[in-house]
C-alpha cells in the first residue's frame, strides 16, 4: 500500500509543470545534436535556433527577415552585403563580429563525414569576406536571389569558444559558447536536453526561464506523455489523434499550414520497367505514363478532397498545384477537377488502354504522418479510376534505395510518393523534381523519374537567376502552370504543422515545422 | 578447462569476423544514409561529395578492408548520423538497457518460479487454470500493444505512474542508473512489467512442465516414501531439478531480452541501446549497427558460455568439451 | 501442421504396439478442455480457408474498399447500404472481412514458420549434441550468431534484397527463431545422450541417424513442444511487431498483426475496434493453440506415464 501511495505522489509531482514555475517541458520527436553545422535536418536547425542565432530569419510565412544582420543589401547583382547587430553579446563578454560569420560560413561547409551537409544552402557562394567589424560581403557565381534566405539555416557561431572543436567535442556541457536566447544546462543524448535562459540574450528574452526537450521519437508515447502531464508541449502530433485531442478541454491544437507537399513522382524511362505491367504481370512494352492522357487520368482519378477530410482528418490542405498559396509562382486561378474516375477511365481508353494497366506505387511507411495510409487511399482510387494499382508501403531506407536505383535506366518504379519541405519562399519541386537532370547546375537532383523537358528547363533556370521579385513571381508562375498542364508530377497535399500543449498556452506553428519554444506562452488571465 | 575457456573466445572472435561481414554486405546492398537524409535542395554534386566524406563510394570489399584495418587499432568507426566513435555512442547508452533487461529478467523469476511451482504442483485447482491463462496472454498480445494499454491505463487515466523517460538519475560507479532513485523506480515500473511479461509467461511455463515432470520421477517418489516434509521436497529436490531448463532459458532470454528491447524502449521512449539501434537501422548508420551486433555476439557468446559452465556444475551427466 | 508431425514420429516408434493411435486418442480426449481447444482451433481454422466464401467483402480488392466509408463504429451501414458489423478501418475496410482474411494469413505465418524453425532448429541442436566436438561448436557459435541478430535487420534485409510477400516474412521468422529450438534441442539432447538407452543403441551398432531421430528427438521433445506451441504464438505476436516497425506483410492484405498494429495508432483517439477485434481474435487464436498444445505435451511426454 504504502508503495502504491509513494508511486501517485510521484506521479501527481511529475505532472506538475507550470507558467507559475516558467519551466516548459516539451516532448519531442527530434533528438537533437548540438553542433549546429552537423546534420542538416528540420529539428536540428529548430534545436540551435535556441542557443545561436542566424543572420536572417524567416518570419511566420517563410519570408526571410534580419535577424543577427540588422540589414543587408544587393551591392552588385553578384554580391550582397549584410551588416551586422552591434549589441549581439557573446559568452565571454566581447561583441559576435564579422569574423565570426566568415569563420561560420566555412565551418559549415568543412565538417568531415556529414550526410547531410549544410553546404546544400552555401550553393553558388564563392567568396565571404569581413569588410569591417560588422559589415560582411558574399560574392556569389550567379545572380541569387535566394541568398538571404538560403542564410536562415546557417547558424553563426563565435570562433573564439569553438573553433578546432569537432562534432563529438559539442556533447560536452561546456564551452561550446552559445549566445542566443539558451543556453544548455545539460545534455543526455537520446533522452533529453536543459537549456537555460540566457539573460544576456540581446534580443526579446523569452518567457520561459528552463526548457526541458525530452526525446520521444514515438509519436503515441509522445501523445499520451501530454495526456499525462509529463510534458507540457509535444510536437508532430499525429493526425489521427488531433480530433480527440480537440474534444479534450485540458489540451490545445495549434495548427497552421506546412510547406511539406505529399507528391506522386512518376518514372518517365523508356524501355521495360518493373512496376508498369500488363494484366499478366509482364512489364509493358512502351512506358504508358510518356503519354500525357495517362497522367491526366491519374490526377483525375485522385480525390484530393477524400485523402484531405478521411486519410488526415481535415488536417491537410488540397494541393491544386506544386506551389502552396503565398509562394512564389503561386497560381489563384487554377483549380484541381473533382475526382472523375469515370473520366479517367475515358481518358485511358483514348490513351489506348481500355483496360487499363499494372502500376506499382511506392511509398515510405515510416517517415511522414499517415505515409502507408494515403498510399493505400491513392491505390484505392487508382482502382477506381481504371487501373490495376499495387502498393507497396516501404521503410525509408528501401524507398529511396529503389527509387534512387543502381542506375537511372534501372529504376524499376512507376509511382513513387515523396513528401517535399518548402525551406523558402518558392516552390522547391521546380528545381529539384520537375527540371531535369543537370548535373553542371545541380538541378533535378530528385527528378528520380528523369522527366525533361528543355522548354520549361529554360523557364526554371531563368527564374531562379531573376533578382526582381516581380518579373521572378511571372517566370515561376509560367513554370508552375506548365508543369501542372503536363502532369509532370501528382501533387496531392500539404500538411499542416500540428503542436500540441496544455490548455493554458497558446502557440504559434512555424511552416518549417520547427518547434521554437519562445512562441509558445502563458494564456492571458 | 583452459583450453576449453581459450577455445570458446577464439570462436567468439570468428563469429564476431563473420557477423561484421554479413553484417556490411547486408546494408550495404539496402542502401546508403546520404539518400534518406540529405536535403531534397541538394544537388547530385553535393549528393555525391556525401557519399565520398563517409566512404561510401568505395568498392563495398575496400569498405570492408578499412574497417577491419581500423579495428586492428581497436576503431570501429564512427557513427555516419551522430559523428562520433560508434562504440562511444553504445556503450553510452548501454546501461539503461541492461537496467531494464535485468530487472524484467529478476521479475520473471520472481514472479515466474512461484506460480509456475503452485501450477505444476495443483495442475487440477481453479487458480492454476487461471496462472496458465494468464500466461498465455503474456506472449499472445504484441508487447507494443500492451505498452500502449499500460501508458493508458496507469499514466493517463490513473495518473499513477509517469509515462516515459528515465526519470532522476543517481550515479553509481560512474555510469546513470534509474533503478538508484524512487523517481527512477517509478519511470522504470510499467517498461520493465512490458519487458518481462513474455519472460514471465515462459518461466511459468517451463517451471510448471518441469514441476509436472519430476514430480512423477523415483527419486521424487522415494523422497516421499522416505517421508520428508513436503516443503523439503518441493525446494530441494523438485526446484534443484526444475532450475536447469529454467536457466537456459532465462540466461538465454536476457539476451534475447537486451536484443529485444527495441519495442518497449521505443514506446517508453527509453534511452538505451534499442532505440539507439532502430533508429541506426532505419537511417542505416552502418558502424553503428556493426559495432552493436559485435557486442550482441559478444555477450550471447558470454552469457551462452556461463549457461554451459553453471549446467556442468548443476548436472555433473554434462561434459563440457566431450569428444 | 505440428500435431501431424509429431504424432507421426511418435506412431513410427510406437509402430509395434497395439494400436497406438487410438490410445493417443483416448489420452487427449481425456482432457475436456485441451478437446474443447481443438474444437475453438478446427473452427479457427476452417473460417480462415474459406474465408473467401464467408467473408462479405473481399478486403484485398482495393476497388471494393471506399475511404468514404471509413471509420466507422460497429454495426453502421455505410453509403453503400453495406452493414459493418464491426466497424471499417480508415481505408473503409470491413474488420469482419478483415480479420476472417487476416486469420489466414496470421496462422500460416505463425505455423508454417514455427514448424519449419522447429525441423532446422532440433534437427542441428540434435547433431550438435549428439556429435560435439568441431560441429557442435561451428553450429552453436552459428546459433550465436543467429540469435544476436535482431530480427528487425533480418526483416529489413530480406525486404530489401527480395521484397515484401508473406513468404518473405516466414522466411524472416525461419531465421530469427530456429536458433532458439536448436539451442533448447541441444540441452536438452546433452542431458540424454548420457543415458542408458543411447549408449545402449551405440553398442547395437545402430545408424547414427536412427539413434538421433528415432531414441533421441522423442526424449528431446517435451521442452521442444513448450517451445514450439509458444512459439507459433510469439511468431505471430514477432509477426505483428514487425508490422508495427513497417516491415511486415504487404498493408493491402494485413494480418491480425497488421490490424492490431494499424489500429494501435487510433487507440488514443478512441477507435477502439480497429485493434480490438482483431486483438480478440488473435487471442482467442493463440489460447486454442496452447490448450491443445500443453495438453499434446502432457500426453506425448513418456516420463509424465506412470
Amino acid at each position: 500500500m504504502k508503495i502504491a501511495s509513494l508511486l501517485v505522489a510521484v506521479g501527481l509531482l511529475t505532472g506538475v509543470t507550470s507558467a507559475q514555475s516558467q519551466e516548459l517541458v516539451v516532448g519531442s520527436q527530434g533528438d537533437p545534436s548540438l553542433d549546429p553545422h552537423y546534420m542538416y535536418i528540420g529539428t536540428n536547425v529548430a534545436f540551435w535556433r535556441h542557443i545561436y542565432g542566424s543572420l536572417t530569419m524567416h518570419d511566420d510565412k517563410g519570408s526571410p527577415v534580419p535577424d543577427l544582420a540588422e540589414s543587408y543589401r544587393l551591392v552588385d547583382d553578384h554580391t550582397w552585403e549584410f551588416k551586422l547587430r552591434p549589441d549581439v553579446k557573446l559568452e565571454d563578454g566581447s561583441m559576435l563580429s564579422a569574423d565570426d560569420v566568415v569563420y561560420s560560413l566555412d565551418r559549415a561547409k568543412s565538417i568531415p563525414g556529414n550526410p547531410s551537409p549544410y553546404t546544400v544552402r552555401l550553393e553558388s557562394i564563392t567568396d565571404v569576406k569581413a569588410v569591417d567589424p560588422t559589415t560582411v560581403r558574399i560574392t556569389t557565381d550567379k545572380a541569387n536571389p535566394y541568398l538571404p534566405g538560403n542564410l536562415v539555416d546557417i547558424a553563426i557561431l563565435p570562433r573564439k569558444a569553438t573553433e578546432g572543436k569537432a562534432t563529438g567535442d559539442f556533447t560536452s556541457q561546456a564551452g561550446i559558447g552559445e549566445y542566443g536566447r539558451y543556453r544548455v544546462s545539460s545534455f543526455a543524448p537520446g533522452d533529453r536536453v536543459v537549456l537555460d535562459r540566457n539573460e544576456d540574450y540581446w534580443g526579446e528574452k523569452p518567457y520561459w526561464k528552463r526548457v526541458t526537450f525530452r526525446v520521444m521519437p514515438n509519436d503515441a508515447s509522445r501523445v499520451a506523455a501530454l495526456l499525462a502531464g509529463d510534458v507540457d508541449l509535444v510536437d508532430f502530433v499525429p493526425p489521427t489523434d488531433v480530433k480527440k485531442l480537440r474534444e479534450n478541454p485540458n489540451v490545445a491544437v495549434h495548427d497552421g499550414p506546412s510547406t511539406r507537399m505529399m507528391v506522386l513522382l512518376l518514372n518517365y524511362r523508356d524501355g521495360q520497367i518493373a512496376g508498369l505491367t500488363d494484366a499478366g504481370g509482364k512489364p509493358l512494352d512502351k512506358n504508358p505514363l510518356k503519354d500525357v492522357r495517362v497522367r491526366k487520368a491519374l490526377s483525375k482519378a485522385m480525390d484530393r478532397q477524400a485523402l484531405v477530410d478521411r486519410i488526415m482528418d481535415g488536417t491537410a490542405d488540397v494541393a491544386t498545384q506544386i506551389a502552396m498559396p503565398g509562394m512564389e509562382g503561386y497560381d489563384p486561378d487554377l483549380k484541381i477537377d473533382n475526382a472523375d474516375p469515370q473520366g479517367a477511365k475515358a481518358l485511358l481508353a483514348e490513351a489506348g488502354y481500355p483496360n487499363g494497366f499494372g502500376i506499382n506505387i511506392a511509398c515510405s511507411n515510416n517517415r511522414y504522418p499517415n505515409d502507408a495510409r494515403i498510399c493505400q487511399a491513392v491505390g484505392q482510387m487508382l482502382a477506381r479510376g481504371g487501373f490495376q494499382p499495387k502498393v507497396e508501403t516501404l521503410p525509408m531506407s528501401v524507398l529511396m534505395t529503389s527509387l534512387v536505383g543502381s542506375a537511372p535506366d534501372k529504376r524499376d518504379f512507376a509511382i513513387g510518393m515523396l513528401g517535399l519541405g518548402a525551406q523558402g519562399t518558392h516552390p522547391i519541386a521546380l528545381p529539384t523534381m520537375v527540371h531535369s537532370v543537370d548535373k553542371a547546375s545541380g538541378r533535378g537532383a530528385y527528378n528520380f523519374g528523369g522527366y525533361s523537358n528543355p522548354e520549361l528547363d529554360g523557364v526554371i533556370d531563368k527564374a531562379v537567376g531573376t533578382l526582381d521579385s516581380t518579373a521572378r513571381n511571372d517566370l515561376m508562375r509560367t513554370a508552375v502552370d506548365r508543369a501542372t498542364e503536363e502532369v509532370v508530377v501528382l501533387p496531392l497535399l500539404f500538411q499542416r504543422v500540428l503542436t500540441a500543449s496544455k490548455s493554458d498556452l497558446t502557440y504559434t506553428t512555424d511552416p518549417t515545422e520547427e518547434t521554437l519554444t519562445w512562441r509558445a506562452k502563458p494564456k492571458a488571465q | 578447462m583452459v583450453s576449453y575457456l581459450l577455445n570458446r573466445i577464439l570462436q567468439a572472435g570468428l563469429v564476431m569476423l563473420v557477423m561484421s561481414a554479413i553484417v556490411f554486405l547486408g546494408v550495404f546492398a539496402i542502401g546508403n544514409p546520404v539518400d534518406i537524409l540529405i536535403s531534397p535542395q541538394a544537388t547530385a554534386l553535393q549528393r555525391e561529395e556525401a557519399i565520398r566524406a563517409l566512404g561510401l563510394d568505395l568498392p563495398v570489399w575496400h569498405q570492408y578492408l578499412n574497417f577491419l584495418s581500423n579495428l586492428l587499432h581497436g576503431d570501429l568507426g564512427r557513427s555516419f548520423v551522430f559523428n562520433v566513435p560508434a562504440l562511444q555512442l553504445i556503450l553510452e547508452r548501454m546501461p539503461a538497457t541492461l537496467e531494464l533487461a535485468i530487472a524484467a529478467t529478476l521479475l520473471a523469476l520472481v514472479a515466474g518460479i512461484p506460480l509456475g511451482l503452485y501450477a505444476g504442483l495443483a495442475p487440477k485447482s481453479p487458480v492454476s487454470s487461471s496462472i496458465m491463462a494468464g500466461s498465455i496472454l503474456g506472449f499472445s498480445l504484441p508487447s507494443f500493444w500492451v505498452g500502449i494499454v499500460l501508458i493508458m491505463l496507469f499514466s493517463v487515466h490513473l495518473g499513477w505512474l509517469p509515462s516515459s523517460g528515465r526519470g532522476d538519475t543517481a550515479v553509481w560507479l560512474g555510469v546513470r542508473w534509474s533503478f538508484l532513485t524512487v523517481d527512477g523506480l517509478a519511470h522504470m515500473a510499467m517498461p520493465v512489467l512490458n519487458l518481462a511479461l513474455f519472460q514471465i509467461s515462459m518461466v511459468i511455463r517451463l517451471t510448471r512442465a518441469g514441476v509436472r515432470e519430476v514430480i512423477l520421477s523415483d527419486y521424487v517418489k522415494f523422497a516421499r516414501a522416505k517421508g520428508l516434509r513436503e516443503s523439503r521436497i518441493i525446494f530441494v529436490h523438485i526446484l534443484k531439478n526444475i532450475l536447469i531448463p529454467v536457466i537456459t532459458v532465462v540466461g538465454l532470454n536476457l539476451g534475447t531480452v537486451i536484443a529485444f528491447a527495441v519495442v518497449t524502449e521505443t514506446i517508453f521512449s527509453w534511452p538505451g541501446m534499442g532505440k539507439l539501434i532502430i533508429d541506426s537501422i532505419n537511417i542505416l548508420d552502418r558502424p553503428v549497427i556493426v559495432a552493436y551486433l559485435m557486442l550482441m555476439v559478444l555477450m550471447f557468446v558470454i552469457i551462452n558460455l556461463l549457461v554451459d559452465l553453471i549446467y556442468s556444475v548443476l548436472d555433473p551427466r554434462v561434459r563440457l568439451g566431450a569428444r | 501442421m505440428a500435431a501431424t508431425s509429431i504424432r507421426s514420429i511418435f506412431g513410427g516408434r510406437k509402430g509395434g504396439e497395439q494400436t497406438p493411435f487410438r490410445r493417443f486418442v483416448a489420452e487427449f480426449a481425456a482432457s475436456k478442455l485441451a478437446v474443447l481447444g481443438l474444437v475453438v482451433l478446427s473452427m479457427i481454422g476452417l473460417i480462415a480457408i474459406f474465408a473467401p466464401w464467408l467473408a462479405p467483402q473481399n478486403p484485398y480488392d482495393l476497388a471494393q474498399l471506399d475511404i468514404m466509408d471509413g471509420m466507422l463504429e460497429p454495426a453502421t451501414t455505410g453509403g453503400s447500404g453495406f452493414t459493418y458489423w464491426l466497424g471499417t478501418d480508415e481505408q473503409g475496410r470491413d474488420m469482419l472481412s478483415a480479420i476472417m482474411y487476416g486469420l489466414r494469413i496470421s496462422l500460416f505465418v505463425g505455423a508454417g514458420s514455427a514448424v519449419l524453425a522447429f525441423v532446422v532448429g532440433a534437427t542441428l541442436g540434435l547433431v550438435a549434441a549428439y556429435f560435439g566436438g568441431k560441429t557442435d561448436a561451428l553450429i552453436m557459435r552459428w546459433v550465436d550468431l543467429q540469435l544476436s541478430f535482431p530480427s528487425i535487420l533480418v526483416a529489413l534485409l530480406i525486404l530489401a534484397l527480395l521484397g515484401r510477400g508473406v513468404m518473405n516474412v516466414v522466411m524472416a521468422l525461419v531465421i530469427v527463431e530456429w536458433a532458439y529450438y536448436a539451442r533448447t534441442a541441444r540441452a536438452a539432447a546433452l542431458v540424454e545422450r548420457s543415458r542408458e538407452y543411447v549408449e545402449a543403441a551405440q553398442c547395437l551398432a545402430l545408424p547414427t541417424r536412427r539413434i538421433v531421430f528415432r531414441h533421441l528427438l522423442p526424449n528431446c521433445l517435451p521442452p521442444l513442444i513448450v517451445i514450439a506451441t509458444m512459439q507459433v504464438a510469439s511468431a505471430i505476436a514477432l509477426e505483428a511487431t514487425l508490422s508495427f516497425l513497417g516491415l511486415g506483410v504487404p498493408v493491402t492484405e494485413p494480418s491480425l498483426g497488421l490490424l492490431i498494429s494499424n489500429g494501435y495508432q487510433y487507440m488514443l483517439s478512441g477507435n477502439y475496434w480497429i485493434s480490438f477485434y482483431p486483438g480478440v481474435a488473435l487471442l482467442v487464436t493463440i489460447v486454442a493453440i496452447n490448450l491443445v498444445g500443453d495438453h499434446l505435451r502432457d500426453v506425448l511426454n513418456p516420463r509424465l506415464k506412470s
